[in-house]
């Protein structure tokens, strides 16, 4: 509002001033600013008492206002069910009352925390009734094309002209992601701040069910956050660990709002962790043993999932901690099968391995080769074949970040070597990179990475459709698998 | 040591609109089983409010309220929704309370909970089996209000999301008074920009019912017409009670102003605004005495108006009506003669030859508070008389089973009636 007031408040004392009232001139400013600037603009000159004089001469009354933000005729309507849901739930939107075979766009936007703007486009062309199903009609060009329900949250994308290579976070993840569907006249692809939408709808998708608790934990020097479902339990409970990266809280969260009791675990770049104590075995045996006194947690029901160098670390405990002894094992694009973290402080020997960065052409960081040449030497790669309880490998085969396919496969190698084969499950998908989140989240190939001594740009790996599809077919084999066997 | 896997309760949808249905489902029963769901929530005046049913899980421990017979407790029968339509005050409460949002902005929170054993109504020592929460809300994510103070005109404006023009919808209570926003608020979350007026308040004083007449009514009717996101051929006129009087004498008043259609509950046109709201209470007054008061000393007021459907002189000339009306009543109203009301209306408009605007729906059993779905019934509850300015208990009327199958019939079929004349009609904007 402030923009479109300041301007306008400044034009008309111009104009006062000047004695002259350039009425077309304000006329044409509204006509070229967006929807809701333009309605903002268009409202105030109305209501504002200063105005009154331009107004009048400019004989403007409200309709031609309203005739100057929207050109259609009737206005269409958009709506998305459910409008408030779970970020791993599917949603369905659909336009009506659009003129027939009318060529729309469908824009969605979000604003992250940290202000940068998200935003992803499809266009479609309506039906003889004016209708239009993006559950059931084809994208015909924009981010994605053909039938994909749910692209306009996985093609989300930071939207060109802010910040670039930044992954989407959500720090408070008690609030929700809001995402704004607009429609737009025509098959654009830019531009879209200088157009007026023709509709709008708002969703909101949640990390966390109503009634979840959200309990941060900071005991015998365990850090994280515990997440539990509503009611008595006792509930099968998960350790949640993610790579590098640091802190991440939404898949337990997640998790909690699927029945399972789940500690996101802090074990690196955390500002709480003692890491004088040195993160070794005994942190980890240490948030297991926390995890099993929870009173609410069903203490023979434990489970570990994690990503990237967390899943390394849980095979690990897995394997060779006889006090550990999960009733199943979910890893997801672990380079463990190539790389063995080792006892003692974890921390410094990951900063020791980690490798120069490597540059590919485009700048990015990869990591993967690296990985690769370190771990050639057999001896020091990680022995899994302790683990007793079943194991679900996801693997995303185009993984830039870690050498996630060869490592899956020398785990599984390894547990059929000691007749531990049926335990192991893997799920490998093709062109699909190393972030594999929750479903629907956007697919980053890069984005940048912090590194102790400086910043750069990490290349993940994925693509696009397949990429949302990995996670979607993932997420749900992996509720599956938890279900079997927790 | 194998620990027993713990029942599971999912509803859905986990955060949902007040009028959508609800899906419960428990499982990790033993086969069989008797079991108790219960409804509970906490209301913003602070009251507990419950409900149960009584189940018996299948043969693989799951019982799905959708589609599964309540044995008894708050309802009985398949009933999807009877945990939220049946709540009541739990036992020991304050006594004739009626349940309402007055924050629109948060959401009812309900706890839904799984008991061992058929359990009759005392839970102070049951423990639960297995809990989830939900939240109920009257509002869609991305609809803004505006607060509406201007020329005398108060109220709420509720829009829905996007730039519009939208239909508009004015929406008005009864004698009740106060500014009752949740209902508008729903209305927008289906894409109607919707203002809920304010026309009696006990506080503000500048809202006098000695000083709002019939142009208070055609003012905000105009004011929502020519708001710049409002669709101005497309504002409808929405009333439940004193407000039902208040559309059909505005609408009849056709120099005025030009609805495109009404939706009337629970209401009378035998109720003729000649000055001010003041001077009708002070007209109805006389025949207070006509009140009757059953055994439980609830007031019953339908026949203080009642007879006047006899008196043509003081019914609205519903006969000038253009635009259709939908027409909603229960016929087990003990608050206004809302079916005879109806009745006399359609002879009315018969005669007048206007007949094919109106579509008229009874509900057996049911009573005066016709509210979205899935509002609990409420029988009978506190009330501050218009005529003495004293608390009393009114009599609203109705069955609880079928009173809710009103609302959630009727609101449907309203939905579909403002859609069908706000939205889907070919008479568009006619400016450009």
């Amino acid at each position: 509002m402030s923009r479109a007031t300041s301007f306008i408040s400044a034009a008309a004392i111009v104009e006062i001033q000047l004695g002259e009232i350039k009425c077309s001139y304000i006329v044409q400013i509204i006509k070229g600013m967006a929807g809701r600037m333009a309605y903002n603009a268009a409202y105030w000159l109305q209501t504002v008492k200063t105005g009154t004089l331009l107004a009048q001469n400019m004989a403007l009354h409200k309709r031609t206002m309203a005739d100057m933000v929207s050109q259609r005729r009737r206005t269409p309507r958009v709506w998305a069910r459910p409008t408030r849901a779970l970020m791993d739930e599917p949603f369905q939107l659909e336009v009506a009352c659009l003129p027939p075979h009318c060529p729309v766009t469908l824009r969605s936007t979000l604003y992250s925390e940290g202000n940068d703007l998200w935003e992803a486009f499809s266009h479609y062309v309506s039906d003889e009734r004016g209708r239009v199903n993006v559950s059931k009609d084809e994208s015909l060009g924009g981010l994605y094309i053909g039938r994909e329900p749910m692209g306009l949250l996985w093609s989300l994308r930071l939207a060109v002209g802010g910040r670039q290579n930044i992954r989407l976070r959500k720090k408070n993840i008690q609030t929700p992601l809001v995402v704004d569907i607009s429609l737009f006249d025509g098959h654009n692809t830019d531009n879209f701040n200088t157009q007026t939408a023709l509709a709008m709808t708002t969703m909101e998708r949640w990390y966390m069910a109503p009634g979840v608790r959200r309990i941060e934990v900071r005991e015998n020097g365990v850090v994280g956050t515990l997440f539990i479902p509503p009611g008595p339990g006792p509930f099968p409970a998960l350790l949640d660990v993610w790579g590098l990266a640091g802190f991440i809280e939404h898949r337990a969260a997640l998790l909690a709002s699927r029945g399972y009791a789940c500690l996101a675990l802090a074990y690196i770049n955390h500002p709480e962790l003692q890491l004088g104590s040195g993160m070794g075995i005994s942190y980890f045996q240490e948030s297991w043993k926390l995890l099993q006194s929870v009173p609410q947690v069903s203490a023979d029901r434990l489970g570990l999932l994690g990503s990237c160098f967390g899943a390394a670390i849980f095979i690990l405990m897995a394997s060779e901690l006889p006090d550990i002894s999960p009733r199943c094992l979910v890893a997801i694009n672990s380079p463990s099968g190539l790389l063995n973290p080792g006892e003692g402080n974890y921390l410094e020997k990951m900063q020791r391995l980690l490798p120069e960065p490597k540059l590919d052409a485009n700048g990015h960081l990869m990591i993967k080769d690296a990985i690769l040449a370190i771990g050639i030497d057999l001896e020091r790669s990680l022995q899994a074949s302790g683990i007793q309880c079943p194991v679900l490998l996801v693997v995303g085969e185009d993984d830039q970040c870690v050498p996630a396919l060869e490592s899956a496969q020398r785990l599984e190698a390894q547990m059929r070597a000691v007749g531990k084969g049926h335990l192991v499950t893997k799920l490998s998908y093709p062109e699909a990179g190393h972030l594999i989140e929750p479903p629907y989240h956007p697919v980053m190939r890069s984005s940048t990475f912090i590194f102790p001594n400086q910043t750069a740009t990490m290349l993940w790996g994925g693509v696009g459709k397949p990429h949302a599809a990995a996670q979607e077919d993932s997420w749900r084999k992996i509720l599956e698998f938890l279900d079997k066997h927790l | 040591m194998k620990t027993r896997i713990s029942p599971k309760i999912i509803a859905q949808p986990a955060r949902g609109l007040v009028d959508e249905q609800i899906y419960i489902r428990v499982s990790n029963l033993i086969p069989n089983e008797k079991i108790t769901l219960r409804c509970l929530l906490l209301s913003e005046d602070n009251d507990f409010w419950h409900a149960y049913g009584l189940y018996i899980s299948d043969d693989k421990g799951v019982v799905n309220v959708a589609e599964d017979v309540c044995l008894g407790g708050s309802y009985t029968g398949t009933e999807p929704n009877g945990l939220i339509w049946s709540l009541k005050p739990v036992p020991g409460s304050r006594p004739a309370l009626r349940l309402r949002k007055h924050n629109v902005f948060t959401p009812f929170l309900l706890n839904v909970s799984v008991h061992k054993g058929h359990i009759n109504g005392d839970f102070k020592d049951a423990s639960s089996l297995a809990l989830t929460v939900i939240e109920r809300w009257y509002i869609a994510p991305g609809v803004s209000t505006v607060e509406i103070r201007e020329n005398c005109i108060h109220g709420t404006l509720f829009l829905p999301p996007g730039p519009g023009p939208f239909p508009g919808i004015l929406d008005l209570w009864g004698g009740g008074g106060g500014l009752v926003e949740y209902r508008a608020a729903l209305l927008a979350s289906h894409g109607y920009a919707s203002l809920a007026l304010e026309y009696i308040s006990t506080q503000n004083t500048s809202i006098n019912v000695n000083n709002i007449g019939t142009e208070y009514f055609e003012a905000a009717f105009h004011f929502l017409k020519s708001h710049p996101r409002v669709s101005s051929e497309q504002v409808g006129i929405f009333g439940l009670s004193f407000g039902t009087s208040v559309a059909l004498n505005i609408a009849a008043n056709r120099n005025r102003i030009s609805p495109r259609c009404l939706v009337c509950i629970s209401g009378s046109h035998a109720i003729k605004i000649n000055g001010t709201i003041g001077d009708v209470f002070a007209d109805l007054k006389k025949d207070a005495g006509k009140a009757i008061v059953d055994e439980n000393n609830h007031f019953i007021w339908k026949e203080i108006i009642l007879p006047r459907l006899a008196d043509p002189s003081k019914k609205v000339k519903v006969g000038n009506i253009k635009c259709p009306v939908l027409l909603i009543a229960g016929d087990d109203d003990q608050n206004w003669p809302a079916v005879d009301s109806a009745r006399d209306m359609g002879h009315m408009m018969k005669a007048a030859g206007n007949e094919h605007l109106l579509t008229t729906l009874i509900y057996p059993k049911a009573g005066h508070l016709i509210e979205p779905p899935y509002s609990p019934h409420t029988r009978f509850s506190n009330f501050i008389s218009v005529f003495t300015q004293q608390k009393v208990v009114i009599l609203w009327g109705g069955q609880p089973k079928e009173h809710s199958f009103a609302q959630e019939d009727s609101w449907e079929k309203i939905l579909h009636f403002l859609y069908h004349h706000l939205y889907s009609s070919n008479i568009g904007l006619s400016k450009l």
